[in-house]
């Protein structure tokens, strides 16, 4: 039996050569899917290519018609481009490095409108985003309020609660509730049968005194001073008693005197929440500019963030930092060995169509793993006078070579000839010019600070008129006679929350419109608030009076007793008196019993 | 499923050597449990092309341990991550993979080192294991085919012919 079949060797040449053939055949096709299918999962939005072409020889790649759809938009492009050639370094790629020495990029385009509408890509957190854009779609309009309208006081007191109503219907409740704790109080402290058994003790010690018996006269004096005393602690009772009440009542006249104050607050609120500002022209500018511009801005933050990791591999990875992905594992990195990132495009040169105008750049030094590779990568595209603009600068550079990274990005744009720029809802811009320069910087891929100034000059207006939307209307008339707008536009924060500092003279004219628009249909407004609350809280506040009035009313039960007791004392006090002076000897003397 | 199982009593059957059989399965154990698409595998299968073995058992082989693999998945991974980031090896690995042919053979990636020395290890035993089988059963169980009535029954059947290796 032999070890070795030979013939194996032909059987195995046969195989790997029809193997290579179908490669060698079907390779840009399948390159060119892989690129498709893969490219789309990971962009998380189409991505078509016209044709791939790869020679092994030359180890060169050519890429035409490449379109990645608007993840947001899928009847538009984010991204096109003509033709993408390449030259690959074919030694690295053995070792599963793609390293692009040279590449050509022409025909660049933004926002393209697409022939057929793009696949949506299943993604989770993709439909809740899409959701939020659809809202504020970044496009510039005139603040859509629907009009000038103002609800009526009528309206405004349905939906809202008043401060004095409720204040008003507590002091009731209270008043109330002191009225019967007084009136369990009288019942229990000042009983008139008490009143009764006092009157009836004088009487009868009064009819002692008339029957004249000399030996019970002693007796007698006693039961006076106690009966004098038994009375004199029950004034002194109901002095405590009314002094307490006076306290509750002095207690619930605050409470009555507070509701007094109460309508004007309730009104000054009502009044803020309801009324049309008078700052309104800051707020129409902030709809104007900040809506979307901040629209754009977290399109341009969420492009970033899901670009970033891309552009930022750690150049060493720890044990614990290679997960575990089923059926795919992790590569170690082994940078001594290979000291080169998994992706490297050492030099590119772009040509970008910007306001139907070629604009040459530049790219260097875009890697995975700039920490391993140690240069910053740079964008620049530059280009000079023509048709549509003076001229224009661009340059960005992403520094993650270090553990901090530091991103920048400044534009200097001079010159743009606006003539024809539309905008719907905002209207046509007839004529003018801008330039525009600023510089925004992201640290540690989080961190925003930045400032950019927009400069419009000779800008002509037309902008339509929209039924309905009086404000829009009003501020629309103000804008169309302005021939100069400048805009200073600050950012600071973080990416999730940042604040625009927006400066511009457009403050002070929509400001103005605004208020003029404002003032007639805020006259009768106020006064008619007022009286609405008034009518809703008067038969509260008057119920709470009332309570008052039948809660001062007890005073007099206390009165009326404090003066019974004052005449009883008054009477056992004439009773002794009468019985000690017939007694009395001559010059002080008293009888020894 | 029948045809495999079929084809594994055809090989026990034929005039093959053990070892011819042994290794057939253990080729198969060791293309299965490694991720398919790697150029090690290529010349493992050029080596199974050249080498006199059984190619029906190489696939029995491939195609169960490929099943087997899929649950000791986890388990390739902690592999070759433990080996390939052993501190004392680091300098092994660094000018190990200084040729670039490793790094094209994915020897860096956590599932291919993991699965290559798993299935390296346990191809010898299984070999060993699988050959001492063959001659056990064509000891002692071979002959069943003409002893017991049902069994002999088989041989007028067609599938008889298939099993035993006669029809070759």
């Amino acid at each position: 039996m032999k070890i070795f079949r030979w013939q194996g060797v032909i059987a195995f040449a046969l195989i790997g050569g029809a193997v290579a053939v179908f490669l060698i055949m079907f390779l840009d096709g399948i390159i060119e899917r892989g690129i498709e299918e893969n490219g789309s999962q990971a962009a998380k939005t189409q991505i078509d290519l016209a044709s791939l072409s790869t020679s092994l020889l030359s180890q060169a790649a050519t890429i035409e018609g490449l379109e990645v759809a608007n993840p947001d938009n899928n009847m538009e492009n984010v991204l096109q481009i003509e033709k993408l050639s390449m030259d690959v370094d074919g030694a690295k790629a053995v070792a599963r490095k793609i390293i692009i020495d040279d590449l050509q990029a022409k025909g660049i385009r933004l926002n393209q409108k697409r022939t057929s509408p793009a696949k949506i890509i299943k993604s989770e957190d993709k439909t809740k985003s899409t959701d939020q854009e659809n809202e504020d779609s970044g496009s510039l309009s005139l603040p859509g309020l629907g009009g000038i309208d103002i609800k009526s006081p009528e309206e405004i007191l349905k939906s809202e609660k008043l401060e004095t109503l409720e204040a008003a219907n507590k002091a009731k409740e209270t008043i109330e509730n002191l009225k019967t704790k007084w009136q369990k109080k009288f019942d229990t402290d000042l009983n008139p049968n008490s009143l009764d058994e006092t009157k009836k003790k004088l009487a009868r010690l009064q009819e002692k005194v008339k029957a004249g018996d000399l030996a019970s006269i002693p007796e007698t004096v006693k039961e006076f001073q106690s009966l004098q005393k038994e009375i004199q602690d029950r004034i002194n009772r109901i002095k405590s008693i009314k002094s307490e009440f006076e306290k509750d009542v002095q207690a619930a006249k605050k409470q009555l005197a507070d509701l007094k104050n109460l309508p004007k607050k309730d009104f000054d609120r009502l009044k803020k929440k309801y009324s049309l500002s008078m700052d309104g022209g800051n707020n129409a500018l902030g709809t104007l500019i900040e809506g979307p511009l901040k629209a754009k801005l977290d399109k341009a933050w969420k492009a970033y963030k899901m670009l970033s990791p891309y552009l930022n591999k750690p150049s060493t990875t720890l044990k614990e930092d290679y997960k575990y992905v089923r059926g795919k594992g992790a590569n170690v990195q082994f940078a001594k060995a290979m000291p080169y990132p998994d992706f490297l495009l050492k030099h590119a040169n772009l040509s970008m169509n910007l306001f139907e105008t070629d604009i040459e750049g530049e790219l260097k030094d875009l890697t995975d793993n700039p920490k391993l590779y140690g240069k910053p990568a740079i964008l620049n595209f530059q280009s000079g006078k023509n048709e549509k603009f003076d001229s224009f600068n661009l340059n960005l550079e992403l520094d993650k070579t270090s553990n901090q990274s530091k991103d920048t990005l400044a534009i200097d744009f001079k010159g743009l000839n606006l003539a024809g720029i539309e905008s719907s809802g905002a209207g046509k811009i007839n004529g003018g010019a801008a330039n525009l320069k600023g510089q925004l910087k992201i640290t540690n891929e989080n961190d925003l600070e930045g400032s950019f100034k927009a400069a419009l000059n000779s800008v002509s207006l037309t902008i339509p008129k929209q039924d309905g939307n009086e404000l829009a209307n009003t501020i629309a008339k103000s804008l169309s006679s302005i021939d100069r707008i400048s805009i200073t536009i600050g950012i600071r924060g973080t990416m999730e929350n940042y604040q625009l500092d927006i400066q511009s003279n457009l403050n002070d004219i929509i400001s103005g419109a605004v208020k003029k628009a404002l003032a007639g249909k805020m006259e009768g407004f106020e006064s008619s608030l007022m009286e609405a609350i008034k009518s809703k809280a008067g038969d509260s506040i008057a119920g709470a009076n009332g309570s008052l009035s039948g809660l001062l009313s007890q005073n007099k039960i206390l009165e009326q007793n404090q003066s019974a007791y004052g005449g009883l004392l008054g009477q056992a006090k004439g009773g002794a008196s009468g019985l000690k002076s017939p007694l009395a000897l001559p010059g002080g003397l008293k009888l020894p019993f | 499923m029948i045809r495999q199982v079929l084809k594994i009593f055809k090989a026990l059957n034929s005039d093959e050597k053990p070892w011819q059989l042994s290794l057939g399965l253990a080729f198969g154990g060791i293309i299965g449990l490694m991720p398919l698409w790697t150029p090690h595998n290529i010349f493992l299968l050029f080596l199974a092309f050249i080498i006199n073995l059984n190619f029906a058992l190489l696939l029995v082989g491939f195609f169960f341990f490929s099943g087997i693999a899929y649950i000791l998945d986890p388990l390739f991974h902690e592999i070759g991550l433990a080996v390939l980031t052993s501190e004392g090896m680091q300098e092994f690995w660094n000018s190990f993979f200084i040729n670039p042919i490793f790094l094209f053979d994915r020897l860096n990636n956590t599932l291919v080192m993991g699965s290559l020395l798993f299935s390296l290890a346990a191809s010898v035993p299984l070999f060993f294991l699988f050959n001492l089988f063959v001659r056990k059963y064509r000891l002692h169980l071979q002959g069943l085919f003409d002893k017991i009535p049902i069994l002999k029954s088989l041989k007028l059947a067609k599938i008889y012919d298939t099993v035993s290796g006669g029809g070759r």
